[in-house]
Parts: C-alpha cells; structure tokens; sequence
C-alpha cells in the first residue's frame, strides 16, 4: 500500500496503518535520534516519543513532505526538548555545561568509544558510530544539529532549513560555522 | 580574492555552492594560500569522517515497545473521551471549595469561640467596656451613617415599660390596682423609678394582690431603657453584663428597678453605662440608642455633668443607664455622642 493510502487511514483512526508508516521509516529516524544524542537508550526514548507525538497529531500532517520527514522534524524537535531538559538539569546541579564540552587541557572528558575491540562488524560500526559521536558531543547543540543533518544525514540545504524553521542563509552559514567546530574537535581527538 | 573571504568559503565549495566567477576566484586563491589548501583538506577529511557513520539496526524491541506506547496513547485518549479531564476538574474545583470553606469556617469559629471567650471573661471581671470616643468623632459620623434608622426599633421610653407593668400589675381588682393606676400619670412622663415607687406602694398596700412577673414582660425583644442617679457602683465604665453580676455590684440598679431581677441572662444581657460616683446632682448618663450590626453591636451613649455655676444638690450621685437585649456574642462597642 502506498504511502498516501496509509496516511489517509491512519488519519481516520487506523492504528495498523500508523504502525506501517512508522515500521518503514523508525531505523531512519531511530538513526537521526542516536546521531543527534549519541546515546542509544536515549535515541530510542526520542525516536519513539517522535512516533507517539506523531500518532497523537496525524491530523495536522498536511502531507506536503513524506511521512519520514514530518517525523525527523519532530523528532529534532524532541531531541532539543531534551537537551534543553538535560542544561537545566546540569545548572541545576550547579555542574558548569562546558564540563561537557572539553576541559582546560583540551582532554575530552566524555569518552563514548568502547575500549573493547570490535567482535564483528556490527561492532566495529557501533565503535566507529561511538567515536563520531564523542566529537559531535563536543559541539554545541545548534552546531550538532548541522552537522547530524547535512554532513551524517546529507539533506540539501533547503530540507534542513524546512525542517528547522530557518531561513537558507542562516542554515549555509551554521553549517560553515560547525563544520569549522566540527574540524577543531576532530583534530584534536586525533591528538592534532 | 581576499584570504578571509576565500576561508569562508571553504564550506560551501565543499558542498559545491560556488558558481561561476566567485568559483573562479576561490580556485584562483587556492592555488596561491597553502593556509586555505591546508584548511580546505582539514575540513574535508572531518566532513568525511562525520559521513562515515553507519546506520545502526533497530533496537529489537523498538516496535514492540513502540506498540505499547501507542496502545497507552489509545487508552489515554479513550479516556479523554469519557470526559475525565472534565470530571476531575469539576470535582478538584469542588473539593477545593469545601476545603477552603471548611477551613474559613473553621479559623472563624476559633475565633468567635475566643471572643466570646474573652468577653465573658472581661465582664466577670467587671473590666471597663471598649474605650469611649470623642463626641462627632469622624467614626461617629461614619456609625451614624452606617445606622439604617428604619430597621432599627426605637428605643422606648421609661415610662412605656412602667405603664405595661404597672398594667399588668393591675390585672387583679383590688385597692393595690386602683394604686397602681393612679401611679401611672406618675410614671408617664418621668422615670422608671416613679412606677417602681407606684409598684411598691401598691405591693405594700395589697400583698395578696401581686403576681409573680412572667418571663416574656421584662423586655423579650427590647431595647428599653433604664435610667437612674443612684446605681451605688463608684467606678465609671461602660459594660455589657451576661450574668447577675450586676446586681451585686450595681446594687442601686436593683434598688431603682426591683423587676430586672426577672431578667433572663440566658436569653438576654444587660448594657450598662455607668458615670461612677459624682460629687453633686445634676449629673447623668443615657442610652441613646444600639445599633445591632453585623459584626458588632454599637451602643451610643451621652453623659453630662452640671453647668458651672448652676445649683446642684450636694450628694453622691451615681448616674447610670441600662438597656436589656437579646443575648449575642458579637463585640459592643460604646460611643458616646
């Protein structure tokens, strides 16, 4: 069944025609969640409330993008909702954000690469995914969100700026200035 | 092209966004700025290693987990539909009223109970009555205003209430009652005391002839008033009495008045304005008027003392004025006019 075909149902109500439509498109997103958090067992809370956010609202789906894209705009959405949670939580804690970043000796404190060797490949994907991760964690949020889109999930300029609401403009010029984040964070990992 | 601008274009030359002429200078710097050639292989090895990430597989619960999370969603809006929000906000509404009345209720009886806990306690102690005012005080004007003189049962005067009793005193055909009959042109315009000295006399002449006084006689409702100059009570103060306490340390009241003894002070409590123990006549103290309001009974009074140089008769005198009314626990306040 088409994809418009199982829009139309679910949005009359028929949860088998949801779960469809979120069936062919959760690995996308479940992947955009973890990139955006690097952490699988937070990844899989956003994808999910994505989902269930999505399930609530189908009404106002105006079906002018694919189904997937109306989910990975929320599940961005999400995602910021949790940082957002997560810095006052940290200001709370009376724990300075930039902990998180990097310390004054340049050493990264967060570390999400496993010291283990890889088993298989599915391993050695997780490990490679890990390392890319404990960079972009580095990166402020806005920046993350640039780099996850453009350069991780490779959506055009116009597709990033739809989903986040900014004008093209903005969006070339933050994806220039996380790139060059991006770049210095990496250089260093590598002991640059 | 200028080394700043070329190094902000890096990016987009990355993502194939230049076009024509600026393509042109861009390559044109790059040939000539190793910084740039360096930042541009720097920029793409980290772009390229953002892009070597692997999609990673579900976890394989993720639609299981998915499924219930709907299901709830379901049941949630399920009950949305039975008009829960509704209902709990009526109810939460509603209990919090009850809550809070009770609680007002409660802080006010706590504090009536002390009041009139208080005020019982002040009267057994014979302790002078709230303060008197200055006359045409800007609070008396406000009482005054605040006084809806059509709701208000006017104050009778002595001589009514003598003449009631006196009459009813009368009820047997005797000598004592043709007495007290002509007592009453006596009591008619004068005082209280006149039908008391009628009522005595007549008792004195016909003792067979005088019945006992019924509860409802001594002023049931009233606010009649009683005046005298011999209360024998030397303090002066302004009180509201709530037992015979009265009696004993206002004797002369009893004296001028002998049927307040009848008073019932379960039902009904007495006010006392007494001027305490002047030097010469000429002296006196009157209730003017009480006003039973809402949360307080207001008693308006006046004293007055002898004009200088005028006559006076040289004895003690004890000036006072009562009113008898219905018992209540609300606070009096007394202002003197």
């Amino acid at each position: 069944m088409e994809e418009k075909q199982l829009v139309k149902l679910a949005k009359d109500g028929d949860r088998r025609a949801f779960e469809a439509l979120a069936a062919s498109c959760a690995k996308e997103i479940y992947n955009l969640a973890l990139r955006l958090c690097g952490d699988r067992h937070k990844a899989q809370d956003i994808a999910q409330d994505a989902f269930v956010n999505a399930y609530k609202s189908i009404g106002s789906f105006r079906e002018d993008s694919p189904f997937s894209a109306w989910v990975r705009r929320i599940a961005v959405n999400a995602w910021k909702n949790t940082v957002r949670y997560e810095i006052r939580r940290y200001f709370t804690k009376h724990d300075s954000i930039d902990d998180n970043y990097e310390s004054d000796d340049g050493e990264m404190k967060k570390q999400y690469a496993s010291s283990d060797p890889p088993a298989d490949k599915v391993l050695e994907d997780r490990q490679k995914n890990d390392e890319i991760h404990a960079v972009l964690e580095l990166l402020h949020p806005d920046a993350r969100e640039m780099i996850v889109l453009r350069d991780m999930e490779e959506k055009s300029y116009e597709e990033i700026a739809a989903m986040t609401g900014l004008n093209t403009g903005t969006v070339k010029s933050r994806i220039a200035r996380a790139r060059e984040a991006f770049k210095q964070k990496f250089i260093k990992m590598q002991g640059g | 092209m200028e080394h700043k601008k070329a190094y902000g274009l890096i990016s987009d030359y990355i993502d194939g966004m230049l076009k024509g002429e600026q393509l042109k200078n861009f390559l044109a710097h790059l040939k000539t700025c190793k910084e740039c050639g360096y930042q541009l292989d720097a920029l793409k090895n980290a772009v390229q290693y953002a892009k070597s990430g692997r999609a990673e597989d579900l976890p394989v619960n993720f639609l299981a987990t998915l499924s219930k999370r709907l299901d709830e969603a379901d049941s949630k809006k399920a009950k949305m539909k039975f008009s829960w929000p509704v209902f709990m906000k009526v109810s939460g509404t509603v209990a919090a009223m009850l809550i809070v009345g009770v609680l007002v209720r409660q802080i006010y009886d706590t504090k009536t109970i002390k009041a009139d806990k208080e005020w019982l306690e002040a009267e057994s102690v014979q302790k002078p009555a709230v303060a008197e005012r200055a006359k045409d005080t800007e609070e008396l004007k406000s009482v005054k205003q605040g006084i809806n003189m059509a709701a208000l049962a006017p104050l009778k005067s002595e001589a009514p209430a003598a003449i009631t009793y006196a009459k009813k005193k009368s009820a047997a055909p005797s000598r004592a009652n043709m007495m007290k009959a002509e007592a009453l042109p006596a009591a008619g315009m004068a005082s209280k005391s006149a039908a008391a000295t009628a009522y005595d006399m007549a008792q004195e002449a016909a003792p067979a002839a005088a019945v006992a006084l019924e509860e409802k006689e001594i002023n049931p409702f009233g606010r009649e008033v009683y005046s005298g100059m011999n209360s024998k009570m030397a303090p002066s103060m302004k009180i509201i009495f709530k037992n015979n306490l009265i009696w004993k340390n206002a004797p002369g009241i009893l004296e001028d008045n002998p049927w307040l003894e009848k008073v019932d002070f379960t039902r009904q409590m007495v006010v006392l304005v007494n001027a305490g123990e002047k030097p010469t006549s000429g002296y006196s103290a009157k209730i003017n008027s009480i006003v039973m309001q809402e949360t307080k009974i207001v008693v308006l009074y006046s004293e007055t003392a002898p004009e200088k140089g005028a006559i006076t008769a040289q004895v003690i005198t004890y000036p006072y004025s009562i009113a008898i009314i219905p018992t209540s626990s609300k606070p009096v306040e007394f202002i003197r006019e």
